[in-house]
């Protein structure tokens, strides 16, 4: 009874641990849309409102999950305390701060940094130009890191599976 | 100057260059009404009676490229997408109604002037609210028989104070002036600069009175137009006239029976009548008052107030 128990216990360790790691494939593909929704909201912001860039930053919150609002939520916060520093100074150490906290790459990050250098900082014919940019270059992203989820969250799961199986069968 | 004031303007200034105002302003001969920041040059201060460029332990406050680029990140809030008209119009009003005006780079399309660059000098001048002065022309303006107020043009240079006068001119209106046994009116302002009332988010911060409409952020025209059409003043204020709309919007209002309050540029009479399109108001006797001032003993010394005819007002 108890090692009907206990192998019950690693099936179930095993097939979690394969479905949360297959998992962190599908929530970066979900990031990066949420980011793709965020930039397309502050677009229109900055574009039909001229909202200034802090209440802009804060309209993108409602689609973002947690960890990414965060980021677009201290942006905003240290532009309205810190009067003194241009954005890009604020939001590189808020990237840099917070990157580990989601599921997204470095190279997504590096998108965003560029992204910070320029926004608020130009014409309004400008900023858009740069935010279509940059949520293409994330449309890319997104489309890679589809491909990836694609072909790897089955395996990864189907291996947790397997290899909590495998120590079953070792260990009785 | 009160302490409020430049305290508002200071919040526009990077922290180094407002720390060193600060320290400057407790020693001063007279008020701080410009600061003036040029890129490679001494950090100026201009008070009424003085003028000085800042020395740091011993030598000249030099303001860098840097400076001047963090002062106008800061005055466009990082959103210099949201400024672009007033980009163009090479100024920026801010909280306070105190205006910062800029020069760079200018870029023309098609013979018009899109935007301005690279800015290398920014001037914030601080706007001063003076209550009480328009005491002194209240009554001479005042038809006491029609009870209604005699449409006036207070003519100025520069910081003599038109602005400062205009304002409290419409308080005084719009609360009424029991000294002088006269009863409120609706006043209605256009402020196309934020310059009157100075508000922020469309809120008035300075004092325009209890039966005062504000229009912030208009052109004169147009707002002359759209608060004639849906607010019924009894007094309409605008400040700094001079194109060829604003003319045909003022004369739309005389003949709609409403009295007008403005300012222009200018000297005197003499030199306002060399601007064609003022001429054309004065020779239509579309103002029945004429209010000079000058800062020959301090800003807002009133030189003479003047009838339709050019006589002095006793």
């Amino acid at each position: 009874m108890v090692k009907l128990f206990g192998a019950f216990l690693i099936l179930i360790s095993g097939s979690s641990i394969g479905w949360i790691c297959g998992s962190i494939y599908l929530n970066r593909v979900r990031e990066l849309k949420e980011l793709q929704l965020a930039l397309n909201i502050l677009d229109t912001e900055i574009s039909y409102g001229r909202t200034l860039l802090p209440e802009a930053l804060k309209t993108t919150l409602d689609v973002l999950s947690p960890s990414l609002a965060k980021i677009f939520c201290d942006a905003a916060d240290e532009l309205n305390r810190s009067k003194n520093h241009h954005f890009f100074e604020l939001w590189e150490d808020i990237i840099e701060y917070n990157s580990k906290k989601t599921y997204l790459r470095r190279e997504v990050f590096e998108i965003l940094i560029n992204w910070g250098r320029q926004i608020g900082a130009s014409t309004l014919d400008n900023q858009i130009k740069i935010n279509k940019l940059t949520i293409k270059r994330l449309e890319q992203n997104e489309q890679i890191a589809t491909d990836i989820a694609i072909r790897r969250v089955k395996p990864v799961r189907y291996a947790g599976i397997l290899i909590s199986l495998m120590v079953i069968i070792l260990f009785y | 100057m009160s302490i409020k004031a430049l305290n508002s303007v200071l919040e526009y200034l990077p922290l180094n260059i407002s720390k060193i105002v600060r320290q400057q302003e407790s020693g001063r001969n007279g008020e701080i009404i410009e600061i003036r920041l040029r890129v490679n040059q001494p950090l100026q201060l201009i008070s009424f009676n003085d003028e000085q460029f800042i020395l740091e332990r011993g030598s000249p406050f030099i303001v860098t490229k840097d400076d001047l680029e963090r002062a106008f990140m800061i005055l466009s809030k990082n959103s210099l997408y949201a400024i672009e008209r007033q980009l163009a119009e090479g100024y920026l009003t801010i909280t306070g109604g105190h205006r910062v005006g800029f020069t760079g780079q200018a870029v023309i399309e098609g013979g018009i002037l899109k935007t301005i660059k690279n800015i290398n000098s920014l001037n914030y001048r601080i706007t001063r609210e003076l209550i009480g002065v328009a005491q002194k022309v209240i009554k001479k303006i005042y038809n006491l028989e029609y009870d209604l107020y005699y449409n006036t043009l207070i003519i100025a240079p520069p910081l003599c104070g038109k602005t400062s006068l205009l304002r409290d001119i419409i308080r005084l209106i719009s609360d009424g002036d029991p000294k002088n046994q006269i009863k409120g009116k609706k006043v209605a302002v256009v402020d196309e600069r934020s310059e009157i009332a100075g508000a922020y988010n469309g809120v008035a911060q300075n004092k325009i009175g209890s039966r005062t409409d504000l229009l912030d952020n208009c052109p004169k025209a147009e707002g002359i137009m759209l608060l004639i059409r849906s607010m019924s003043p009894e007094v309409i204020g605008v400040d700094e006239i001079g194109g060829d709309r604003d003319v045909e919007a003022i004369q739309e209002a005389v003949n709609s029976g409403v009295s007008l309050i403005t300012t222009v540029h200018g000297r005197d009479l003499k030199t306002i009548v060399s601007r064609p399109s003022i001429k054309k108001l004065i020779d239509i006797r579309a103002f029945e008052r004429y209010i000079v001032l000058s800062k020959r003993k301090g800003i807002g010394t009133i030189e003479k107030i003047l009838d339709v005819n050019g006589k002095e007002v006793v």
